[in-house]
C-alpha cells in the first residue's frame, strides 16, 4: 500500500466530514506519512470523531485540535471513503454491514460498538440464531427455501433443532448475507 | 432523529447558529440541478440547504413562474407526506429555496458501487413507484434515492424535477427490482399509502400541490385516475411504458 494520493486524501476527507459533527478545517499528509486533519472547537466531544480514530488507530491532540492518523501507508484509503460514505459510523448502518458480506471487516472489527458475531456450539444453537436474523429481516420461509436453494422441509426440520449438513448451512450463510467463520 | 423547526424564522436561526461542512460536498455528488448546495451541522444535527438559479431553470425546462425548483421540490414532499412516504423532512425558504434534513445513509449510486446489491423491499417499491408516477418524476437516477440497507427502503429525493404536464420516466430502483425480484413483480398489493392516496380527493391534491399551469394542474390529476386501477407494481411499470411509446 501507497501513501493516499492527492484526490484521495480530499475525497476521504469529505467522506469524513459527514460522518462527524466537528467542522474540519484544514488537512495534510506530514512528512513523517501520517495524516493530520485540524478540527474546529467541540471535536472532544464528538463521538463519531473518536470512534474513527480508534478505528484507524489515530489519536486526537486536544491541546491543538489536530486528529492524527499515523502509518497512512498502511491504510487502504478508497475502502475506508467508501467504508464512511456507506455507514457515517452510525450504529445501526455498521452494525448491518458487520453481518453482511462485505470488504469493511477490518473497520467493523476495530468498531467495539458492533458484536454481532456470534459462537454456534450445537445444532440448536445454530438454529436460533439462524432463525433470529430471519426473523430480523422479515424473511418468510418461503423466501429463504427460494434463496437458499433448500426445501421449506428441511428448513423446518433445522429450525425444529434437526441436524443440518455444513454445505445447507453455508447456503443459508450466502442467502441471508452473513459470514461463518471458523477460527 | 433530527426534526426541522416549524417556522421558516426558526429554521434560520438554527442555520445561523451552525456551522457551514464546505468540506462535506466538495466531491459530493451533485443533488440535483442547484447552484448553492451547503450542509450546515446545527445543534440538531446536519441541514441541507439548496438554491436554484435562473440557469438551472433553463437547464430543467421548468418555467419559475409556474412552479419553480425549489416549490416542485417542495410539493412533493407535501404530497409524500401526505400519503405517507417517507422522505427527508423539507421546508421551503423561498421561492428558490428549500432545508432538508441531512440522512446518514448513502444514494443508491454510492451503495451499488462500494458496497454491492441492493435488496428492496416489494412494499417500499411499490410505494415509490405509485409517488414517481404520480408526480410524474422524470430524473429519478440512482443519485436521486437513498437506499436504507437497514429497512431495505429507498428513500426519493431530489424530486423536483416534477409535476409537468408530459408523463414520467422509468425510475432507477424500478428497473432494478424489475431484473431482480420476478416474483414480485404481478403479485397484488394494497398499501396504506395506496389507500391514502384514494382518499385525497381533487381539490386536497390542487391544495397539496398548487400548480399554476392548469394544463400541469390537469396532468396531476390525470396521473392520479391512472393509478386507481393499479394492483401491482408490473402494473406501474406498465403505466411508464406505455407513457414512453
Amino acid at each position: 500500500m501507497n501513501r493516499p494520493t492527492k484526490d484521495e486524501l480530499n475525497e476521504f476527507v469529505n467522506a469524513l466530514q459527514l460522518s462527524i459533527d466537528t467542522k474540519i478545517v484544514g488537512f495534510k499528509q506530514a512528512p513523517d506519512a501520517s495524516v493530520i486533519i485540524k478540527l474546529a472547537e467541540g471535536a472532544s466531544k464528538d463521538r463519531n470523531l473518536k470512534k474513527f480514530a480508534s478505528m484507524v488507530g489515530g489519536f486526537f491532540q486536544q491541546s491543538d485540535r489536530v486528529l492524527r492518523i499515523p502509518n497512512a501507508s498502511t491504510i487502504e484509503w478508497q475502502k475506508l471513503t467508501s467504508f464512511l460514505y456507506v455507514t457515517r459510523l452510525t450504529k445501526s448502518n455498521v452494525k448491518i454491514i458487520s453481518g453482511i458480506k462485505s470488504r469493511y471487516d477490518f473497520f467493523v472489527e476495530k468498531d467495539a460498538a458492533v458484536q454481532s458475531s456470534f459462537v454456534i456450539d450445537s445444532i440448536r444453537n445454530a438454529a436460533d440464531r439462524v432463525f433470529a436474523i430471519v426473523e430480523e429481516r422479515k424473511m418468510t420461509m418461503r423466501t429463504l427455501a427460494e434463496k437458499s436453494g433448500l426445501t421449506q422441509t428441511s428448513l423446518s426440520k433445522f429450525k425444529a433443532g434437526g441436524d443440518i449438513r455444513l454445505s445447507s448451512l453455508i447456503k443459508i450463510a450466502n442467502a441471508l448475507g452473513v459470514r461463518l467463520k471458523i477460527e | 432523529m433530527t426534526h426541522l423547526p416549524r417556522t421558516i424564522l426558526a429554521i434560520k436561526k438554527l442555520l445561523d447558529g451552525g456551522t457551514e461542512l464546505p468540506l462535506a460536498t466538495k466531491n459530493y455528488p451533485s443533488r440535483g440541478q442547484t447552484a448553492v448546495q451547503k450542509l450546515y451541522q446545527t445543534k440538531k444535527g446536519k441541514l441541507f440547504l439548496k438554491r436554484s438559479s435562473e440557469q438551472n431553470h433553463i437547464d430543467c425546462r421548468i418555467d419559475p413562474k409556474v412552479g419553480s425548483i425549489a416549490e416542485r421540490e417542495y410539493w412533493a414532499y407535501r404530497l409524500a407526506r401526505a400519503i405517507g412516504l417517507r422522505v427527508p423532512e423539507l421546508a421551503l425558504m423561498d421561492h428558490h429555496t428549500t432545508v432538508q434534513v441531512w440522512l446518514d445513509i448513502p444514494d443508491g449510486h454510492l451503495y451499488k458501487m462500494s458496497q454491492g446489491i441492493m435488496e428492496f423491499s416489494a412494499e417500499n417499491i411499490f410505494n415509490c413507484a405509485i409517488f414517481d408516477w404520480l408526480t410524474g418524476q422524470v430524473d429519478r437516477h440512482d443519485a436521486n434515492y437513498l437506499y436504507d440497507y437497514v429497512h431495505y427502503e429507498v428513500v426519493p429525493i431530489d424530486s423536483a424535477h416534477a409535476f409537468l404536464k408530459y408523463e414520467g420516466d422509468l425510475p432507477d430502483y424500478l428497473h432494478l427490482f424489475e431484473i431482480g425480484d420476478a416474483v414480485e413483480l404481478p403479485k397484488k398489493r394494497n398499501t396504506a399509502l395506496k389507500k391514502n392516496l384514494s382518499s385525497v380527493t381533487d381539490d386536497q391534491m390542487r391544495e397539496l400541490v398548487p400548480l399554476r399551469d392548469e394544463g400541469e394542474a390537469r396532468a396531476l390529476l390525470a396521473r392520479k385516475y391512472d393509478l386507481r386501477s393499479v394492483r401491482s407494481i408490473q402494473d406501474i411499470i406498465t403505466l411508464f411504458r406505455r407513457s414512453a411509446r
